[in-house]
């Protein structure tokens, strides 16, 4: 199908009637932002499929929405309308079958109508017409049940993904987590389903066949009984070669995706080990840092304690042990002086004491005192005069008694004796005086150990932010987001690696329990030959054989078509993805279809070595994509897709850098009969289109220019003057 | 693909000349509109001329076995 042309009135920001004319080849729509581009793809999108793009939604919605029926009718149209009247907008198309020169012309319209009070009264349907013209005739109206089947024949629902898109639509053309996802679109867009279609009617026949021969079988079979439990044995046995071989896709699958979350984890997997290891050294230099810091805080807290357990307190106080000894020395010397004195006097008056005729205190001092002051002696009642020999002798007597009281009261030699504990004073001082000449030492040695750990604690913690700002460094520059995930990364990588061993062997088990079950069949299949007493007829013989042999010639050359075509969309979507990053000087390494265990193909990107390249930019990623769609349908040249189906993308290239355009424009003009390319890229660059139409040459089709119309400043404000200019310059 | 390239598709398989139906040769040499005596080869034909008739994968088979039963 060629798209001719599509005329618009009253769309959206398209005022009054605008038409496009399209031809084959590379057609353009430029236009800045904000020009109406988008709203152009929203037409084609209406007329075919009654929906247009929400951007509230980010989805296509149909005209019923109430925000989508609000704005389809061009708001300078609705303020031109009067109350009382009505305004429509339509969109038509007019596709070409150039095989046979057949047109079909598709209309969409809607209606809304201003209410006397202003307001606007908005159906939720919009009506759909199609006309068809052939050849020969005039065009001729399409019932409305047929309509449905002549959209699917202008594009079928299962190619639209791959033919019309949005730049933002690119990415999910190929859904990388999904593994069939090339074989799907290779199934769309290539003929390769006519040859799934002869691998069903083969195995559909030979089935047939097999039931017929089996029931011949036992028609002649010599024992029915034991050939019906033969026949179901066989039908068991089938079954659970079913179930098996669904198994083997399962285990294939889950193998397949554990190699493929491996595979990803890969290029994370040595920053990630990297960090995991610093992070452990971290937590053994805070640990260290943790003990470092203990033992200092207790070193620290024992000083206080070392004062008076080990005498520090006593720091500086030897030379007080000397003072005190020598004067506890004079204290001595001097008391024992004084106890010597003391003892001559005494021994001095015991002589005299000996010497007196009565004893001592006889008579008693008292009535000694009264002789002395009646100065008369009362033992003989003579007269003893004071001064007189009589006298004195009786004052003799009275000081005998004083010397005697002495004697036995020694004067004390001090006020107070603390002899026993200047002596106890004096001892302990001779004891403390080892450890006060230690002090010092010990003093010196624990702070030069306080220092030691405080030096080690600061180069410790030097080593922990060095080793930490390199882990932050290996965390900017991987793909790694924090050190958590990194373990994670780690240990998600060991545990996919564990579950491909188990998948793998589940594999293997499922393929040989398989080969099990198939050698039982031909068994089984031997034994119900072998019960048949007649022969079976020759013809059914022949049939089955050569259906057999059909069945397994169509998968066969299925499979070899497949891979053939493998080979050569490799080749066209390289050749297609070197011209479209031509203008891009990155590194783009080369795409590989790489099968996995279920036979799906999945586009990678290998460098020249071979080597998985993960670390290229998006947009070559997106590309790869599109050079593989592309391939799809160049690698055919026959493909239905490319001949019958127009390409319409709006800003294909909007996800890649500016220097992709010309190099998709290019290469879309080689694969697609026709595309229909809406883009900014080109927008106010005249040597960029004009590079392109150099490029492109016959291949070229119309080029428009598209810009809202609003001069004034003041129109900007609102939409009620907007209407887009369309100019063609090709 | 035209009937004859379909055809020569499937006959070019290596099962083919394995089982003695045609070489490879031959094969190349094949014409769609060739008489042929070998029920693989016209049973080939039976099925690519009815799916061009847009019949489908069950009414295929079925005249297919009906084919074979003559």
């Amino acid at each position: 199908m060629i798209l001719k042309s599509i005329t618009l009135i009253n769309f959206q920001c398209y005022f009054g009637e605008v038409t496009f004319e399209f031809k084959e080849g590379l057609n353009l729509v430029i236009g800045d932002n904000g020009a109406g581009k988008s709203k152009l793809y929203d037409a084609f999108y209406w007329v075919l499929y009654d929906r247009v793009f929400d951007s509230m939604t980010r989805e296509f919605q149909l005209t019923a929405h109430k925000d989508i029926r609000k704005n389809l009718v061009s708001d300078k149209a609705k303020a031109h309308c009067a109350p009382g009247e009505s305004v429509k907008t339509s969109v038509e198309i007019v596709v070409l079958n150039p095989q046979k020169g057949d047109e079909y012309i598709l209309t969409r319209t809607y209606s809304v109508a201003r209410t006397e009070s202003g307001t606007w009264r908005e159906p939720t349907e919009s009506v759909q017409s199609a006309l068809f013209k052939d050849k020969y005739l005039d065009a001729r109206p399409v019932p409305q049940v047929d309509i449905e089947s002549i959209r699917r024949r202008i594009l079928p629902d299962d190619v639209k993904p791959y033919m019309w898109f949005q730049g933002e639509q690119v990415d999910s053309l190929i859904d990388f987590k999904r593994n069939d996802t090339l074989t799907r679109a290779i199934n769309v867009l290539s003929d390769i389903s006519e040859f799934d279609f002869y691998e069903e009617v083969s195995k559909k026949a030979y089935e047939t066949a097999e039931k017929d021969f089996l029931r011949k079988g036992r028609q002649m079979s010599s024992n029915a009984s034991k050939n019906d439990e033969l026949a179901s044995k066989l039908e068991r046995l089938r079954s659970e070669l079913e179930r098996l071989e669904e198994e083997r896709i399962l285990a294939a699958n889950n193998l397949t995706k554990a190699r493929e979350q491996k595979e990803d984890l890969l290029g994370k997997l040595e920053d990630a080990q990297r960090i995991k290891d610093l992070s452990s050294k971290s937590s053994e230099f805070k640990a260290r840092l943790k003990e470092t810091d203990e033992r200092q805080n207790k070193m620290k807290a024992a000083i206080n304690k070392n004062l008076f357990t080990r005498n520090w307190i006593l720091k500086g106080t030897g030379f007080l042990v000397d003072a005190y000894a020598a004067k506890y020395d004079e204290y001595t010397r001097t008391r024992m002086k004084k106890e010597a004195g003391q003892e001559a006097q005494k021994q001095a008056m015991d002589e005299i004491l000996k010497s007196f005729r009565l004893p001592v205190d006889v008579p008693e001092p008292i009535f000694i005192q009264q002789m002395l002051e009646k100065e008369r002696c009362l033992v003989c009642d003579r007269e003893a005069q004071k001064g007189t020999e009589a006298y004195n002798k009786i004052q003799e007597l009275l000081e005998r008694s004083k010397s005697h009281k002495q004697k036995v009261k020694p004067e004390p030699i001090t006020k107070n004796d603390f002899s026993n504990e200047f002596k106890s004073l004096y001892q302990n001082g001779l004891q403390l005086q080892g450890s006060i000449n230690q002090v010092d030492h010990e003093i010196k040695i624990t702070v030069g150990e306080i220092l030691e750990l405080e030096t080690k604690y600061k180069e410790i913690k030097n080593e922990l932010e060095i080793n930490e700002k390199e882990i932050m460094d290996i965390v900017d520059v991987s793909q790694i987001s924090t050190i958590e995930s990194s373990i994670s990364i780690v240990i998600e990588f060991r545990s996919h690696d564990n579950a491909i061993i188990q998948y793998e062997k589940d594999l293997q088990r499922v393929e040989i329990k398989k080969e099990e079950r198939a050698s039982e069949i031909n068994t089984t299949e031997e034994e119900l030959r072998s019960l048949a007493i007649g022969k079976v007829p020759k013809s059914l013989e022949e049939k089955v054989q050569v259906l057999a042999d059909f069945s397994a010639i169509a998968k066969s050359t299925r499979a070899r078509v497949f891979n053939r075509l493998i080979e050569k969309l490799e080749e066209e979507a390289n050749k297609h993805y070197f011209n479209m990053t031509a203008e891009n000087k990155s590194v783009r390494g080369r795409i590989k279809l790489e099968k996995d265990l279920l036979g799906n193909y999945m586009p990678k990107n290998f460098d020249s070595a071979g080597l998985p390249l993960s670390s290229i930019n998006d947009s070559n990623i997106i590309l790869i994509k599109l050079a593989v769609i592309m391939a799809i349908i160049s690698a055919k040249r026959s493909s239905p897709a490319a001949q019958l189906y127009p390409l319409i993308s709006d800003a294909p290239t909007s996800k890649f850098g500016d220097n992709y355009a010309i190099g998709f424009c290019r290469t879309a003009s080689e694969v697609y009969s026709q595309s229909i390319v809406i883009s900014k890229d080109f927008y106010n660059n005249s040597d960029l289109q004009n590079r392109l139409f150099d490029e492109v040459g016959e291949k070229l089709g119309s080029v428009y220019v598209i810009e809202p119309s609003l001069s004034a400043e003041e129109q900007r404000e609102h939409r009620d003057e907007l209407e887009v200019r369309v100019t063609k310059i090709k | 693909m035209t009937k004859e390239e379909l055809l020569r598709e499937f006959l070019m398989d290596d099962l083919v000349e394995q089982k003695g139906y045609m070489t490879k040769d031959e094969v190349a040499k094949l014409k769609f509109v060739d008489h042929s005596e070998s029920k693989l080869i016209t049973t080939l034909k039976v099925a690519i001329l009815d799916k061009e008739k847009g019949d489908s994968v069950d009414t295929v088979a079925r005249k297919l076995n009906k084919f074979l039963n003559q």
